[in-house]
């Protein structure tokens, strides 16, 4: 008998062992910082077998994508005169592709897994000479943030604009997965999760208001099997996939350059379209 | 006459000087040769500060360039194994901070801002998407010289889990 992954029910399990949290956005140096208290994921998978087979390439660990980024942030002057603008990070050109895999940073994103590196945790091998039932336990977390510088010129005004209001959000999905030693994936689990922040800021000082509709963090119920969601399908495990979720993100900070496309600067203080690019 | 007499009472205090500007000339020259003389790890001394995860890099050794970027490595199995994060040596944070060297002049000493555990935005407010506490465990720091050809080890430090992390803690 080759080596298998039990179906059963209970031969494996996927809990959510700490659930996220929008921390209140604090000031950090020149910067407005959007911080969660993590959520944190453990998990189990059971391979069959018998005595002697191997099961020496066999691999579980979480996959994680992001199938949703809000990001923006609107500075205003002090005064109408004195200007405002937008900054859309959070979509094209921008932004380059609205879902991606989720890796942290040293785990190349061929990998396919969240990380790879043994010390974390987040990924189980299998050893070749294995008693069976064999167990393979992993635990999973992650803790996203982003940030806003507090002010930034008005190129128009020639004024200092000053953060006025942004919104973060972070849309998950994180599965419990097997690989065999083909390389070919399997999903046993997995469960939807967020993080958003919508705030005001008021001069002096920056004093945050929160939005109470934009601010929050969900855990959907767990799910069995693979998601067959056509949001993120195409990102989950395919070697197409160039840039991790970090990746993405970052390149997307380059918004804020002057004359940049998804820079938007006006005269006066302007409501501006936030679904716009 | 009377000008050399004056002049002769000075000569102890330039046999004086001269003493003394060789002495320290001397010592000087010692110092350099120590500083030759000390092995890489005595060259550049990282200290542990009392916060897991703060620290400071002393220069004990000639002058010389640093890589920024700070290894960090976890204990596991009796094995010390690199881990990818971005920390730098830093005292303060940047909006964009870059990798390059840093010059320590001999005696300096360089406090970078603490490591907090994280992988991404482990040091300096950063906007992260995938992100780990790296906790608990055994860990240390590793400098290297600008050309990466040597390394300096810090000493073992524990950091906590992530329940009892200043990460926690400041919230």
């Amino acid at each position: 008998m080759a080596v298998t992954v039990s179906p059963h029910p209970s031969d494996y399990q996927l809990l959510v062992t700490a659930r996220p949290a929008p921390g209140v956005p604090s000031i950090e140096g020149n910067g407005m910082f959007f911080t969660a208290a993590p959520v944190r994921l453990s998990g189990f998978v059971t391979l069959l077998g018998n005595l002697g087979d191997s099961a020496q390439g066999w691999k579980v660990g979480f996959i994680q994508v992001q199938w949703v980024e809000t990001n923006w942030c609107s500075y205003r002057g002090t005064a109408s005169n004195d200007g405002s603008i937008f900054i859309q990070r959070g979509k094209s050109p921008a932004r380059s592709q609205r879902a991606c895999r989720d890796c942290v940073d040293g785990t190349p994103i061929a990998s396919v897994f969240y990380s790879t590196d043994p010390t974390d945790g987040e990924l189980v091998s299998a050893n070749g000479n294995s008693a069976y039932p064999l167990m393979l336990r992993v635990k999973h977390q992650d803790q996203p943030r982003d940030r806003c510088p507090l002010s930034i010129q008005n190129s128009l005004t020639g004024k200092t604009n000053f953060l006025h209001e942004a919104q973060f959000e972070f849309l998950f999905c994180t599965l419990l997965s097997v690989q065999d030693p083909t390389g070919s994936f399997r999903h046993l689990a997995g469960v939807y999760w967020n993080v958003r922040w919508q705030y005001t800021f008021a001069q002096p000082g920056y004093r945050p208001t929160l939005k109470p509709a934009g601010t929050g963090a969900n855990v959907s119920a767990l799910f069995t099997g693979g998601p067959n969601d056509p949001r993120f399908a195409s990102v989950m495990t395919s070697l197409a996939q160039t840039r991790t979720c970090n990746d993405v993100f970052r390149a997307a900070t380059s918004a804020f350059n002057p004359g940049a496309p998804n820079r938007h600067e006006s005269r006066v203080w302007t409501d501006f379209n936030v679904t716009a690019p | 006459m009377d000008r050399f007499q004056r002049y002769r009472a000075l000569i102890p205090l330039l046999v004086f000087a001269m003493a003394a500007m060789a002495s320290m000339s001397c010592a000087r020259q010692e110092l350099r040769a120590d500083a030759r003389q000390k092995a890489p790890q005595e060259m550049i001394v990282i200290a542990n500060l009392e916060i897991p995860g703060a620290f400071e890099v002393d220069n004990r050794g000639p002058a010389l360039e640093l890589y920024s970027q700070v290894i960090v490595q976890k204990l596991e199995a009796g094995t010390w194994t690199d881990r990818a994060t971005d920390l730098i040596l830093a005292e303060t944070c940047d909006w964009n901070p870059k990798p390059g060297c840093r010059a320590l002049e001999h005696g300096a000493k360089l406090r970078p801002t603490r490591w907090n555990g994280l992988v991404c935005s482990g040091q300096c407010p950063l906007g992260c998407r995938a992100n780990l506490y790296l906790g608990p465990g055994q860990f240390r720091f590793v400098v290297t010289s600008c050309d990466r050809k040597q390394r300096f080890f810090g000493p073992a430090f524990t950091l906590p889990d992530y329940d009892h992390s200043e990460l926690k803690k400041k919230g």
